[in-house]
């Protein structure tokens, strides 16, 4: 009898785990049908059911975290964000992907991609396409995007009327920011170690870096009257959409709704800020596809993991949404695309968002310190500066 | 059969109800851990078994006390209680004295997973330099996780040197790969003195705020919903219904939709009533952008969205007041402003001041007013990033354990969530007080 049992326990729990797969994705419309036709033709070559569940991006990690040790969660997510790898890694629900993939797969991707997906030295998923922000600018207003700050400024100057706006961007948010601090002395959030792994003790953003950073951040609203308060994302976006906007700086996400308002746009680097040592670059992100280590059935879910990362899938991914692909072939094969071409030289001035978990007690301090300097023009920088390098310091040593 | 008397009948049959539900639970739980290893058994067996345990014992119990039966309806209620309510509630004290966060939530580090290559007992040959591989230092004591295909076992790091480790048990299959446990410790009151520690930064400044928000909400909503309700009630307004169910609407639309347009309004350049005082010839006023204006913004939006509320509670009190008592002030010789104060107001004080009292128990933890309107913004100099000009606790609250602290400091969350647990209740002793008082004193 209890063996009988025992059988019959074995068997269902083989018939549950075996030859299907879920996925869960934050993608929509044309990318969702991307994914969903990749699924059917896999479930055809290998025989294994998979089946893709829609997911809200703000929902996916806490879920994912949360479930995936208690059997209730995707055995892969298309896709996350690299900087949430060392947190889920740390929670114990990626699967490490060192030991699946062969020497030929990592050299088609691009090393920045890869260092992005790596965390503590392990690979943790499999990078798919890439997005940084960019200047955007509607060519309606300009032939050539401008080259240097002087033009850039006149430019934006001469462009802001009544009726228009030479330059708006989410002027509040750091991760719009970050190409600034970048210019002006930070290769990144934290310094890395010897190794070549970012230490969170040592900050960058503090001193001589952030009190020449948010001084310019304040003056593009109260010197060079360019970004007015009351502009947020959403207002910067809308004037973009509605043609009233010169300049923008957005991301790739953006440039489906841009295309739909018949906008003609163009993608460059934003120019050098007045004083700055280094060139503006900005945070470059990383999505890619991930393996739920709990997952009961790790081989195929990797196999598909895989067959969704191959250079001639990101190209069909590249035609759907006209993300940018990270895989060397797939790009070669896409360089005529305007929007992979301008997209590669503004990655080409980036630094990887850290991956590391700590920097998720970054963000809030600084943020606050861009509002409160952009707040009146007589705000204290270097105060503001003091007090955020201060609270992230207290937060990261607790 | 007699129910035996008084407070110790009740703790009697209390405890043995309490003992039914933990027995059962505790056989189930019990026979799923005996059997898991060699059975794959789904979570809800035990529940299955707790309840074949519980009807006979249930029956049994019954045969001893057979007054007991009738407590029977209380055991769903009770069993309730227990899981959604006394359950969280010690978790959320037993978490406050933990660093218990998304990071180290007992489960293996997979960015430390490395593989096995030699196994001896309970001596394994890693790939790579332990304290490299597994992020360790000293990693003596360290609790690990050993797995293969099918197989997992934790143990704990008795020695460790060079490539190879020493653990307290020999894992009883072929060890494939081995991973940190990120385990969480009992951190003691170390949560608590990390919030106090920047009291000044953020409890102090948004308990103040807190207290003045919500009690300048009541007021102000009383006042308006009082003076409408007044207006309303007076049976020689033309239209009344008409405006009763005018007012009403700001009530009636759901707040999450309205307060988003709020914002929208309220917009320091682009917003439909700085635009307008634009015309009127008035300067932009910076709503949402300034410490101070922020705070008005959210008092006149949540006045918007709350005095209805008010409006709709006095117009019922005030049916409750019989005409007569006017009729009589009139012939009296009565002025309507004498009647107002000598009869409604005094007859109003009674029904509202329950629903004050509440309105304030709700708006001193209005949290979506302010996440929605301000998101605790704007930013104000001296104050932690998490606690800004327009937070109150429990916004504060939910900053630090899900944004602030990399997304997810539950020890920390609930740390703040018992202090916040503490005010309340003082408050609300202060509350009851003052209003007992009133009532002896009518």
């Amino acid at each position: 009898m209890r063996k009988a049992l025992a059988l019959l326990a074995l068997g269902l729990s083989l018939a549950l785990a075996q030859g299907k797969i879920t996925v869960w994705t934050h993608f929509g419309g044309p990318e969702l049908e991307w994914l969903k036709a990749q699924a059917k033709t896999f479930e055809k070559t290998s025989g294994t059911k998979v089946e893709v569940v829609e997911v809200p991006f703000g929902d996916i990690k806490q879920k994912f975290i949360l479930g995936a040790p208690q059997g209730q969660a995707a055995d892969l997510l298309v896709s996350i964000p690299h900087d949430w790898l060392g947190e889920m890694a740390q929670a114990g629900v990626l699967e490490p992907m060192g030991k699946y993939v062969t020497q030929s797969y990592l050299a088609d991707i691009q090393p920045v991609a890869v260092e992005a997906f790596t965390f503590g030295g392990r690979l943790l998923g499999l990078p798919a396409f890439a997005e940084s922000v960019a200047l955007i600018y509607n060519k309606k207003y300009m032939k050539e995007p401008p080259k240097t700050w002087e033009e850039f400024l006149d430019l934006a100057k001469k462009l802001t009327t009544g009726s228009t706006f030479g330059f708006l961007y989410n002027i509040g948010d750091p991760y719009f920011n970050f190409g600034f601090f970048r210019a002006y002395g930070a290769d990144n959030v934290f310094a890395k170690d010897a190794k070549g792994n970012l230490d969170p003790s040592k900050l960058l953003l503090g001193g001589e870096v952030g009190e020449k950073a948010l001084p310019f951040i304040k003056d593009l609203r109260f010197r060079y009257n360019l970004v007015p308060e009351g502009v947020d994302y959403g207002v910067a976006d809308g004037a973009f959409k509605d043609g009233a906007l010169a300049m923008i700086i957005n991301g790739p996400w953006a440039l489906g709704d841009y295309k739909k308002a018949k906008i003609d746009f163009g993608i460059a680097p934003f120019p050098t800020p007045p004083g700055a040592k280094n060139p503006w670059g900005p945070f470059l992100g990383v999505q890619g596809v991930v393996v739920n280590a709990y997952s009961k059935n790790k081989t195929e879910a990797v196999n598909f993991a895989k067959t969704l990362v191959s250079g001639k899938n990101l190209v069909s991914f590249n035609q759907a949404g006209g993300r940018v692909p990270v895989s060397k072939s797939a790009a070669k094969t896409l360089e005529k695309d305007p929007v992979v071409a301008g997209f590669s030289r503004v990655f080409a001035l980036g630094t990887p968002m850290p991956n590391i978990p700590e920097m998720g007690k970054v963000w809030g301090p600084w943020g606050n310190a861009i509002s409160l300097a952009i707040q009146k023009p007589d705000s204290n920088v270097k105060k503001i500066v003091e007090d955020m390098v201060a609270e992230i310091k207290k937060a990261i040593g607790r | 059969m007699r129910h035996p008397p008084g407070l110790k009948g009740f703790l009697l049959a209390l405890a043995l109800l309490l003992g039914l539900l933990l027995l059962s639970t505790g056989v189930g739980l019990l026979a799923y851990l005996l059997l898991e290893p060699h059975l794959a058994l789904p979570g809800w067996t035990i529940l299955a078994v707790a309840l074949l345990v519980m009807v006979p014992g249930a029956v049994a119990v019954g045969r001893l006390f057979p007054w007991l039966t009738d407590w029977y309806y209380f055991l769903p209620a009770l069993a309730f209680l227990l899981v959604f309510t006394l359950y969280p509630i010690g978790l959320t004290v037993y978490l406050a004295f933990t660093g218990y966060s998304g990071q180290r939530n007992n489960l293996p580090d997979r960015s430390t997973e490395t593989a096995v290559v030699g196994q001896e007992g309970p001596r394994l040959l890693l790939e790579a330099p332990v304290a490299e591989a597994l992020r360790c230092d000293p990693c003596q004591g360290e609790p690990v996780e050993v797995y293969a295909e099918g197989h997992r076992m934790r143990a704990r790091i008795v020695e460790a040197k060079g490539a190879e480790i020493l653990l307290d048990r020999a894992p009883p299959f072929k060890a494939e790969f081995v991973a940190k446990v990120n385990a969480f410790r009992f951190v003691g009151l170390r949560n608590f003195a990390f919030i106090l520690s920047q009291a000044n930064r953020a409890l102090f400044p948004v308990f103040l705020w807190n207290v003045v928000f919500a009690s300048s909400t009541v007021l102000l909503n009383a006042l308006l919903g009082l003076i409408l309700g007044l207006i309303l009630n007076n049976k020689g307004l033309k239209l009344r219904n008409f405006y009763r169910t005018l007012l009403i609407v700001s009530w009636a639309l759901p707040g999450v939709i309205t307060v988003q347009v709020w914002v929208a309004l309220l917009n320091y350049n682009f917003g439909a009533i700085n635009r307008l005082l634009g015309v009127l010839g008035i300067y932009p006023i910076p709503w949402l952008n300034d410490p101070d204006w922020a705070k008005v913004a959210i008092l006149l939006v949540n006045l918007w969205l709350g005095f209805p509320y008010m409006m709709t509670a006095t117009l019922g009190a005030l049916s409750t007041i019989p005409d007569e008592l006017y009729e009589a002030a009139k012939v009296d010789g009565a002025t309507p402003w004498q009647a107002l104060w000598g009869i409604t107001l005094p007859l109003l004080e009674k029904p509202m001041v329950p629903i004050l009292l509440s309105s304030f128990a709700f708006n001193f933890n209005n949290f979506y007013i302010i996440y929605l309107l301000t998101g605790g913004g704007p930013a104000q100099e001296g104050r932690l990033a998490t606690a800004q000009a327009t937070d109150i606790l429990i916004s504060w609250a939910y900053k630090t354990a899900f944004s602030a602290e990399g997304q997810s400091a539950y020890g920390l969350g609930a740390a703040i969530s018992l202090i916040i647990f503490a005010i309340t209740v003082a408050i609300s002793l202060v509350n009851f007080r003052v209003t007992g008082a009133l009532r002896e004193v009518r």
